[in-house]
């Protein structure tokens, strides 16, 4: 699972870099509401709480595996939505 | 009833406890990254309770801190209620306009001040809001707010004992019954909080009850796949105090929890008797600073323009407390790499963080406060009118989520 949330390209972007908490989660909990089972949501970031925290919390409460891959400044929390 | 100073201290004392104390708020809610708003926003999008219920921790810890303090006559009761404030329509409908603002603009005072601090240009554009929103404030409600409160419109006419909680159940002050309220309020919300965590902690673990022990529920990684961090089930304690002290890791929540509540007794022990002895600060300070710079161009709003012309000196402790706010969250953001200025991607936001902070600037002062100065402080001051403002904020805050959901 950790490698398809690398390797697969994500289904739906949202960039939130220079917005802090509570946007980041806000903004990820709207979009995965709206996708299928199976896609893969990207959150680019730059706010280290919610990668640290927020979209984590968000991640575990719902039940969805993620991953963070670190590129330069920015953050790419990939977030898979299984059921 | 006048109050009593606790120690002999000299002004310069006073002031530099009340530094200290904005030093060490500033500093610990960056590294704990603690927003108030964040923690309810998270029960609404997700239902997690995790972070609302070290909140509930923290105004359960102020109040038994500050509660027993008095109970045990270390700090007469008076300095307790003295600055209790009114209560009325206005808190509830404030901490409402403040919960919806602070959840759109992003942050509640006490994140904005710390992230505005720390580079992020939402929340210098959030302040600036609140600068105007407390001037709209001002001219547009004050009078009339002013009005209902001189007649008692669904608003008491007096604070202090009024609205002590020992005095509303007992209709005493005496150390026993400061005693027994301290623990009715005190003790349920330390409770209700670890409870709300520990349900959320199950929850997340029922959730990655599939995932192997030991292995990494996520990781860092680079680009090119290498593996910088894993988040792992267990750490050791000793890299964690090590990563804390080194400031390469966020304290967490339970952790900045207890230094905040610990925070707050300091200064409620080295301001009695001088000040308004609590973590007072942050809205009106945020709002008079609007005077301040206008002072700059010759305007002096303290002349004639309703509720400015009301306000405190300009050098007082709770200014120099919110300036000490930021020195310490730029510190600790400094310090640990985190400082950066960082401006939103989406241009909208920048408008969105403007409007919020002014319905912010517009909450905080038809509520009498904010969610540090009136309600975290209010638990403390074994008063009602925090529990008031709790609900009307999450009123508030969950209207927020709604609109954002459809933006």
């Amino acid at each position: 699972m950790s490698e398809e949330l690398k390797t697969k390209n994500p289904d739906v972007v949202i960039d939130v870099r220079g917005e802090s908490c509570p946007v980041p989660e806000m903004e990820a909990s709207k979009k995965l509401k709206k996708m299928k089972a199976g896609e893969v949501l990207e959150v680019l970031t730059d706010h280290q709480p919610a990668v640290d925290v927020t979209l984590p919390s968000l991640a575990k409460n719902l039940g969805y595996p993620f991953t963070v891959i670190k590129d330069g400044d920015t953050y790419k929390v990939r977030i898979l939505k299984v059921k | 009833m006048v109050l009593s100073p606790v120690f002999s201290e000299s002004w310069a004392e006073v002031y530099a406890f009340f530094a200290l104390g904005g030093f060490i708020l500033g500093w610990v809610a960056q590294r704990g990254n603690y927003c108030f708003v964040n923690a309810m926003t998270s029960i609404f999008t997700t239902r997690s309770f995790e972070r609302f219920g070290a909140l509930l921790i923290l105004f359960g810890l102020s109040a038994l801190g500050c509660g027993l303090l008095v109970a045990f006559g270390v700090i007469p009761a008076v300095d307790q209620y003295y600055f209790n404030y009114f209560a009325g329509w206005y808190i509830l409908v404030g901490s409402f306009i403040f919960g919806f603002g602070a959840a759109l603009a992003g942050g509640c005072n006490l994140s904005m001040l710390y992230r505005a601090a720390s580079g992020y240009v939402q929340n210098w554009i959030e302040l600036f809001g609140m600068m105007i929103g407390t001037y709209v404030f001002a001219v547009g409600i004050w009078p009339f707010q002013q009005y209902t409160m001189e007649k008692g419109i669904f608003s008491t006419t007096m604070g202090g004992y009024v609205e002590y909680l020992p005095y509303d159940i007992f209709h005493s002050v005496s150390p026993m019954a400061i005693y027994i309220t301290t623990l009715m309020l005190g003790l349920p919300l330390v409770l209700l909080g670890i409870y709300l965590q520990q349900y959320t902690k199950k929850k997340w673990l029922a959730n990655l009850r599939i995932a192997p022990q030991g292995l990494p529920i996520s990781m860092t990684i680079s680009p090119q796949g290498q593996v910088l961090g894993e988040e792992k089930t267990k750490t050791s304690w000793k890299k964690e105090v090590k990563d804390l002290l080194l400031l390469k890791k966020p304290y967490g929540t339970n952790l900045a929890t207890v230094l905040l509540a610990l925070d707050i007794i300091l200064v409620y022990i080295a301001g009695a008797g001088y000040t308004f002895n609590y973590l007072v600060i942050t809205s009106s300070d945020g709002g008079r600073f609007f005077e301040y710079i206008l002072m700059l161009f010759g305007v002096n709003l303290f002349t004639n323009t309703p509720w400015f012309n009301d306000s405190l000196p300009i050098v007082d402790p709770s200014t120099l407390m919110v300036i000490m706010l930021c020195v310490g969250a730029f510190t600790a953001s400094f310090l640990s790499g985190d400082f950066k200025i960082r401006i939103p991607r989406e241009k909208k936001r920048l408008l969105i963080g403007f409007l919020g902070g002014m319905l912010v600037g517009i909450g905080v002062r038809v509520a009498l406060g904010c969610n540090v100065g009136l309600m975290w402080t209010n638990f403390a001051q074994l008063g009602y009118d925090g529990i008031i403002f709790l609900f009307g904020m999450l009123g508030g805050i969950y209207l927020a989520v709604k609109v954002q959901e459809r933006l």
